[in-house]
């Protein structure tokens, strides 16, 4: 069992405007894969069906090896879970509620806990309810990474934290990592966390996932070419042409996908000359693959 | 793992639980003010006994609203997440809703002791004559009945999603409905009256709160 | 040392983080036999994947420039005098060409950098 998580054509649908349309995607164990996406793209449906919170209509999730949603509380015994918004009771003392939390998962660790806690400076006394949006954040870290499980799954960990506790929190997580040698399913819009992190990332947009990929892939395949004399036809090109603009009367600007040095071969055959091939940043590269994808869709259904 | 649901079921609902159980405490001591003979020497059995017959609906009326609130409360906890607490532990839903009922039926024995101990309080202040006889016990128990039974149906409506939820009330309804039209016409069907008297009559359903609550009885 | 590791530049993590050691070294600000932080340490301060920081240490390793000892770190290996200042001409060259792609996206020539760069040196003065 390779994977941590193996998806086959999962569908959900809500309404008429939002639906997840055969998705499928692999998180190799061990791997700390980034889930990427604009808000609204399906990120957390996903998330939630992937724990058996919500049932799909069609599909396969298989998570450590348990089918889900069948067996869903055998691997959510096995998964640090961190969710988008607080979903710790209220009125609980910060004490109590890792004293709740523990009793419930087999390979929780009381010591980590303690440790947790004073690291990240939370007073075992304070009142859930009463806690700042960034210790409750650390709260519910604090009890993912103390159940020393094998798969994190965390959504949106550090959204709206501020730079300081942000940093807290990713540390302790890198920490646990190395130590731990789990997997983390990390979904964020934040592209630059993901980029110092990751090494896996998928790409979710519209309930579909567009790309999946090894981040080292990710990074090197998008390149933005400026090509002199540029061919008018885009077709039979050994790359994916994901857009393409004219900045100037005689340079384009091509960001292509796919890209190997050795297709500067083709341009030379179609008449063109590449002055340059530029790297793009994981931001760079995730908009125009957004772009890319959004264009070839729109095409598709006209 | 269930010390853990009873501990969290028993913060949310002590001052209800603590409310109650003064309640029920007093309930059976203010029968006998009522029954108007409060400071005469030794407490007068049918004073009591015509006490109660005004409390003994106060205290149906209690268990009712226990029984909700009891569900309501802990609802109202795990709902402000949208449940993705609960849904996030590693344990069948279905295991957390037995979890979770069997912690609020424990706590309901919080003001059926108080009632007991209160009624027990009364009835030993009574110099009770050989033709009657005082049953706090049987009280006490048909109070933790009745208000188990009002806690298991709101239970079952703020369990049950949607749907399912609508279809257990409106069979509570016909049941309701056809109790009442089976004891108008009970005198003229036998089958009819029986059917009734099954389900009001011990041990049916809802026997606990067909006949009148009574602490003393011949 | 290990500051303002960009995770956007197109250099990857991990040569970033050997590059920072490998100066280090050929400067002499690490001494042999001194002990580099540990992977997690490393990690955890940075927010990388620890695999990077270990790749970053192999690459070092393999170059001969650091050991790694089962169970006690990773610590800087006795580097000879030559190899460090090879490390320095290597550094300097990456450097150099670094500028040279951005000069020539800015359209700057040869020549325009020669002029700035000897306006600038010390020794030119």
């Amino acid at each position: 069992m390779s994977d941590a998580i193996k998806i086959r054509n999962l569908a959900w649908r809500a309404g008429r405007d939002f639906a997840i349309r055969d998705l499928a995607m692999t998180v190799p164990t061990g791997a700390i894969y980034g889930f990427l996406g604009p808000n609204g793209s399906g990120k957390t449906t996903t998330i939630r069906l992937m724990l058996g919170m919500q049932q799909a209509s069609d599909g396969s999730i298989e998570v450590l090896g348990h089918s889900v949603p069948r067996q869903a509380h055998k691997a959510l015994a096995r998964i640090g879970y961190v969710p988008e918004r607080l979903h710790l009771y209220q009125g609980l003392t910060v004490e109590e509620s890792v004293r709740y939390h523990r009793a419930f998962f087999p390979t929780f660790d009381a010591t980590e806990a303690e440790r947790l806690r004073k690291r990240f400076g939370l007073r075992e006394d304070a009142l859930v309810a009463k806690l700042s949006k960034g210790e409750a954040g650390k709260l519910m870290m604090l009890l993912a990474l103390s159940q020393r499980a094998e798969l994190l799954v965390l959504d949106e960990p550090t959204d709206g934290l501020d730079p300081v506790i942000r940093r807290e929190v990713l540390s302790a997580l890198v920490e646990y990592v190395d130590g731990a040698k789990a997997t983390v399913f990390i979904s964020s819009h934040l592209v630059h966390e993901q980029e110092r992190i990751c090494d896996w990332i998928g790409v979710m947009d519209g309930g579909r996932l567009i790309a999946e990929l090894p981040m080292q892939e990710f990074r090197s395949g998008i390149k933005r070419l400026r090509v002199h004399k540029a061919p008018v036809s885009r077709d039979a090109t050994p790359f994916a042409l994901l857009s393409r603009e004219t900045p100037t009367q005689h340079l384009e600007e091509w960001v292509v996908r796919g890209w190997q040095p050795e297709m500067q071969e083709w341009f030379a055959r179609v008449g063109a000359e590449v002055r340059d091939v530029q790297d793009l940043d994981l931001e760079e590269s995730f908009v125009e693959l957004l772009r890319g994808s959004r264009v070839a869709t729109t095409t598709e259904t006209r | 793992m269930f010390r853990q649901i009873l501990f969290t079921q028993f913060r949310w609902t002590r001052t209800l639980l603590l409310l109650m159980a003064v309640f029920t405490f007093v309930v059976p001591t203010l029968s006998w003010n009522l029954g108007g003979n409060v400071f005469a020497a030794g407490l007068a059995p049918i004073a009591v006994m015509n006490g109660f017959s005004t409390v003994g609906p106060m205290l149906v009326l209690g268990a009712w609203t226990l029984g909700f609130l009891l569900v309501a409360l802990p609802w109202g906890a795990d709902s402000q997440s949208r449940h993705v607490y609960a849904l996030s532990l590693p344990i069948p839903w279905s295991q957390y809703v037995a979890m979770r009922f069997g912690a609020g039926a424990i706590t309901l024995l919080v003001p059926t002791l108080a009632l007991w101990l209160g009624s027990w309080l009364v009835v030993a202040m009574i110099d009770m004559p050989p033709t009657l006889r005082a049953y706090p016990g049987l009280l006490a128990l048909r109070f933790f009945l009745g208000t188990l039974l009002a806690y298991a149906l709101s239970f079952l409506l703020q369990y049950l999603a949607g749907r399912r939820a609508a279809v257990v009330l409106l069979v509570l309804l016909v049941a309701v409905f056809g109790l009442g039209m089976g004891l108008s016409l009970a005198n003229q069907h036998e089958l009819l009256a029986r059917i009734t008297l099954w389900f009001i009559d011990w041990p049916g359903p809802f026997s606990v709160f067909a006949s009148e609550w009574r602490l003393i009885d011949v | 040392m290990f500051e303002h590791i960009d995770p956007r530049s197109p250099t990857p993590i991990y040569a970033q983080i050997a590059d920072r050691v490998r100066l280090a070294v050929a400067a002499g600000d690490l001494r042999a036999g001194e002990g580099l932080p540990s992977v997690r340490a490393l990690a955890g301060q940075l927010r990388v994947n620890p695999a990077t920081v270990v790749q970053a240490y192999r690459d070092l390793e393999r170059d001969g420039l650091v050991e790694m000892r089962q169970g006690a770190g990773t610590f800087v290996a006795d580097v000879a005098v030559e190899t460090r200042a090879r490390e320095r001409a290597a550094a300097a060259q990456r450097f150099v060409r670094q500028m040279l792609t951005e000069a020539a996206r800015l359209g700057l020539s040869p020549t325009d950098l020669r002029l700035a760069l000897e306006r600038d040196l010390p020794e030119s003065k």
